[in-house]
């Protein structure tokens, strides 16, 4: 018992840096991953009338709700499909399973196919995105929320644009007006920012101004993302290429 | 001797009082250590500076002190492709405290996709922090984080997965980083 005592104070810091040392070692992927790093799939989507790919951000109501589009699946075009818009329903508490519903599937009849960059939300719960895909043009499109929960929304198809185009992100100006971008748009095929402005009467058709193209020289070309507001009425963006450097 | 080399830019579009736009290049890449190709939105912090992404970069761009002079590019972050991440996807958000939060794609030779975060400096002229929230594995059925993320219910982030083409029986999710 002696010699056990006499060997423990003799070692004490050597067993004291070990443990040290031991703790460090377990606790230190436990730093390494202690923030946010539990990952949940909230819902997974398997193709046919679910959707697939989803792509572009979600937009989120009051409610908690998302919105998102998938390029593929749906109930039109075939097993792969043409693309959905759909809604994720949040759970009552964070263990429970989201409720995902499609609440359009795009069928090449004029309203497009393959919806690119997610949905926007206006104040009246309307939803708006674009499509990129079909020959018959690219568009941009409204889903308007039914009256009576479970019915079908209603699709509009607000302006359509060449074929090619690649319209991406949407942004309201607080006057009711859209904003986008295309890609390969525009006079020159490099891009453009155009205007969706809503039509005086009801039922008439919005109206397009084309408020820059893009030449792919100096002032940039084939813009992919969308666009911001400052606090002045300025619009914002990136193009992916373009410019000059060297004069 | 003019040379356009097409690294691509930021632009502003301002209306005019006849009711044309007016587009001005902000700043145009250089393909040096600002890197190339911004393809994502942009978001603006509470002083007007832009921030954004561009191949393995997050920049910001801060506006002029005086109307007319040029507005100022630095990199907030590099990712060196590595297991902090490596091609930054979709847009950036902000919190409350003016962290920065974004996702990266499978990319390289590394291959791994990450949700980061990058603090703000404490001081003036100091470096953003990144931190990896979540790291996706390297791997056949790695999937690529795709958009940009949003926060929703329970202060969660939330964002797409656009799963790898390799693999047919995954089709894509959405999922949840809890905080």
């Amino acid at each position: 018992m002696l010699h056990k005592i006499h060997w423990l104070l003799e070692n004490t810091p050597v067993i004291v840096i070990a443990i040290v040392m031991l703790a460090l070692r377990v606790a230190w992927p436990l730093r390494a991953q202690a923030k946010g790093t539990i990952e949940k799939v909230i819902y997974a989507f398997h193709n046919g009338s679910n959707g697939a790919y989803p792509s572009g951000g979600l937009a989120v109501d009051a409610a908690g709700n998302f919105y998102g589009i998938t390029e593929a699946g749906g109930n039109a075009g075939g097993y792969d499909g043409l693309g959905t818009v759909f809604e994720l329903t949040p759970p009552a508490d964070p263990t429970g399973a989201w409720a995902q519903t499609t609440i359009y599937s795009f069928s090449n009849t004029g309203d497009g196919v393959i919806p690119l960059s997610g949905v926007i939300l206006d104040s009246a719960g309307n939803l708006y995105g674009t499509t990129a895909g079909s020959g018959d043009g690219d568009t941009v499109f409204e889903l308007s929320p039914p009256a009576t929960p479970g019915a079908p929304w209603t699709e509009t198809t607000l302006y359509t644009l060449a074929p090619v185009s690649y319209p991406h992100g949407l942004i309201f100006d607080g006057h009711g007006n859209l904003y986008g971008k295309t890609e390969f748009g525009g006079k020159y095929g490099g891009g453009n920012v155009y205007e969706l402005s809503p039509p005086t009467i009801p039922g008439a058709s919005w109206v397009e101004t084309d408020l820059n193209d893009f030449t792919g020289g100096r002032d940039g070309g084939e813009p992919e993302a969308g666009l911001v507001f400052d606090g002045s009425g300025n619009l914002d963006g990136t193009a992916s290429e373009g410019g000059i450097i060297e004069d | 001797m003019e040379q356009n080399i097409g690294c691509g830019v930021v632009f502003e579009l301002s209306p005019k009082s006849n009711g044309t736009w007016t587009e001005t290049a902000l700043y145009a890449f250089t393909g040096k250590a600002d890197s190339f190709g911004p393809d994502s939105g942009l978001i603006f912090d509470n002083a007007g500076a832009l921030y954004g992404t561009a191949l393995l970069r997050v920049f910001q761009l801060a506006p002029p002190l005086k109307q007319g002079e040029p507005w100022t590019e630095a990199t907030i972050h590099s990712f060196p492709d590595n297991e902090s991440g490596s091609n930054p996807v979709g847009g950036l958000v902000f919190d409350k405290s003016w962290n920065l939060y974004g996702a990266t794609y499978s990319y390289g030779s590394s291959g791994y996709g990450s949700i980061y975060q990058l603090s703000p400096p404490a001081q003036k002229d100091g470096a953003w922090v990144l931190s990896t929230l979540y790291r996706k594995p390297v791997g056949f059925n790695s999937p690529f984080f795709n958009g940009s993320l949003i926060f929703g219910k329970w202060g969660a982030l939330y964002g797409n997965v656009q799963e790898t083409t390799d693999n047919p029986n995954n089709y894509g999710s959405v999922f949840r980083i809890a905080p």
